[in-house]
């Protein structure tokens, strides 16, 4: 038994003397258990200096993490760190409120309703991205290398400039995407007279032209250019066009 | 060995109570030495995740026409240049992507207009979009693997990315602002000064005046007006005024 624990010993010594030896490298990529995401996502906001980007479509499973996540951001503001946050329309609807405060804070807020998506980037240099659906052999990383850090950026910004400042979003745009707004849209985007339009969608003429001028006035413009540039920004566009 | 144990106890408390005291000693080790091994696998296994490239010399370039040539499947790419529009882009994406024969599905999403796109030659295959996009460039193959870089103050960085969640991330991304772009516009658009016309009636369109005041404002008659904006809506491809605002969306700031 002593034997064996000594032996024991020199391996575990020589597998120290080995690690010392490494390079000390920061990987490229770091992968994380699903159990050390809440504490990692904290201390990176904790530990930011310049600029938090945090981006949700809010995964289901990741909302206590989310919790958190505006907890660090309120204590970053508090310290003059700037953050801006994108967000899918459920979650605002979600932490309406909180959210309010925190933009009010001075944190800069938008809404998109784009493809699911869970990162968190700090200080332009560290990025922590995690699957946005349960996928196999997927899973949250952090990463450091340059390149995909800068990509993730600029993704990021481009998407950030196409979204709608959390005070313009409202109902709104839900109501535009449900399907009677859409069947509206549909036949103003194939360019149908007010008379067959009507046709198509089975109702007077009278009630045709005042949906539209009902979805005029939720895309609050006056004219129809107007209304397909004001939804293409939305991101209501019936899909399928060419 | 804790069933064993237990026979022993009934006779000699005292021993067992160090026998256990090893053994749950050695077990909390054990559990140790797995959580390590676990911790190094995983980093061992990350380290393939991504592997810089360097920007200078071929070995870009190099890579960019390997990784194209072996897409089957799916090619998404965004070719958004740190250079001024105008100047010519010799640039190892464009060229890949027009030497690609392949049967993927190919989709480059570009920051130019019609205005500066095609200035190169015949555009290489696929479909092409256009969207005001800061700079950057993005092959994504396959939906497994990619090429990134991008050019900062602090230098330029490229690396290749072959890690399923970063994979899905930039996918992911690509596909939200592919959703809000806009075709890219024929090249017959641009004519001596109908380019600035242009701008002005579509400007004049997004802002939601009557045409009769449009009109006045551009000093010509109501019917010329709305002749070029049939113009313009033909070119666009549009069948409705709608529509044509919405393809306008993807036109890139009307005032510039």
């Amino acid at each position: 038994m002593e034997r064996t624990l000594l032996e024991a010993t020199a391996l575990i010594d020589t597998a120290v003397t080995a690690c010392r030896r490494r390079p000390t490298a920061r990987s490229a990529v770091r992968h994380l258990d699903g159990s050390q995401l809440r504490a990692t996502a904290r201390r990176l906001i904790d530990e930011a200096d310049h600029f938090v980007v945090v981006t949700t479509s809010g995964r289901p499973d990741l909302t206590t993490l989310l919790a958190g996540g505006l907890r660090s951001l309120e204590a970053a503001r508090a310290r003059g760190v700037p953050a801006r946050v994108l967000l899918a329309p459920r979650v605002v609807r979600a932490s309406r409120a909180r959210l309010l405060a925190l933009a009010a804070d001075g944190c800069e807020i938008r809404v998109d309703a784009g493809e699911p998506r869970e990162i968190l980037l700090v200080d332009g240099v560290l990025a922590l991205i995690v699957p946005a659906r349960d996928a196999d052999g997927q899973r949250p990383a952090l990463v450091r290398d340059p390149a995909m850090v800068g990509v993730t950026c600029q993704l990021l910004k481009g998407t950030w400039n196409a979204a709608r400042p959390l005070r313009d979003f409202h109902g709104a745009v839900a109501r535009l995407r449900a399907e009677p707004a859409q069947d509206v849209l549909r036949c103003l985007h194939d360019g149908l007279t007010d008379e067959a339009a009507a046709r198509r969608m089975s109702v007077s003429l009278r009630t045709y032209r005042r949906k539209v001028a009902q979805i005029m006035e939720e895309l609050g413009i006056t004219s129809r250019f107007q209304a397909g540039l004001r939804a293409a920004e939305l991101g209501v566009l019936p899909a399928g066009d060419s | 060995m804790t069933q064993g144990d237990s026979a022993m106890r009934t006779n000699h408390p005292s021993v067992d109570d160090e026998n256990e005291e090893l053994d749950s000693a050695l077990l909390e080790v054990r559990g140790l030495l797995d959580t390590i091994l676990s911790r190094h696998r995983d980093l061992r296994s990350s380290r393939g995740s991504i592997t810089p490239v360097r920007c200078e010399g071929e070995a870009l370039a190099e890579r960019v026409a390997r990784l194209c040539a072996t897409a089957r499947r799916h090619v998404e790419v965004i070719l958004a240049p740190a250079s001024l529009p105008g100047q010519p882009s010799t640039d190892a994406l464009h060229d890949a992507l027009a030497r690609y024969e392949g049967p993927a599905l190919v989709r480059v999403l570009t920051a130019e207009t019609a205005e500066t796109a095609d200035r190169g030659g015949p555009r290489p295959p696929g479909t092409w979009r256009t969207a005001p996009l800061p700079p950057m460039r993005l092959l994504l193959v396959d939906r497994a693997t990619a090429l990134v870089r991008v050019d900062s103050p602090l230098g330029r960085n490229a690396a290749q990315v072959n890690d399923a969640t970063l994979v899905g991330t930039l996918l992911s991304l690509f596909e939200g602002l592919w959703r809000r772009s806009a075709p890219l516009v024929l090249p017959e658009w641009d004519g001596r000064g109908d380019a600035r016309l242009t701008r002005a009636v579509l400007r004049a369109l997004s802002e939601g005046v009557t045409d009769e005041t449009a009109a006045r404002e551009l000093g010509m008659s109501v019917r010329t007006y709305r002749r070029h904006v049939a113009e313009i809506m033909g070119r666009l491809g549009a069948r409705s005024r709608f529509q044509a605002g919405a393809l306008a969306a993807g036109l890139g700031p009307l005032g510039s």
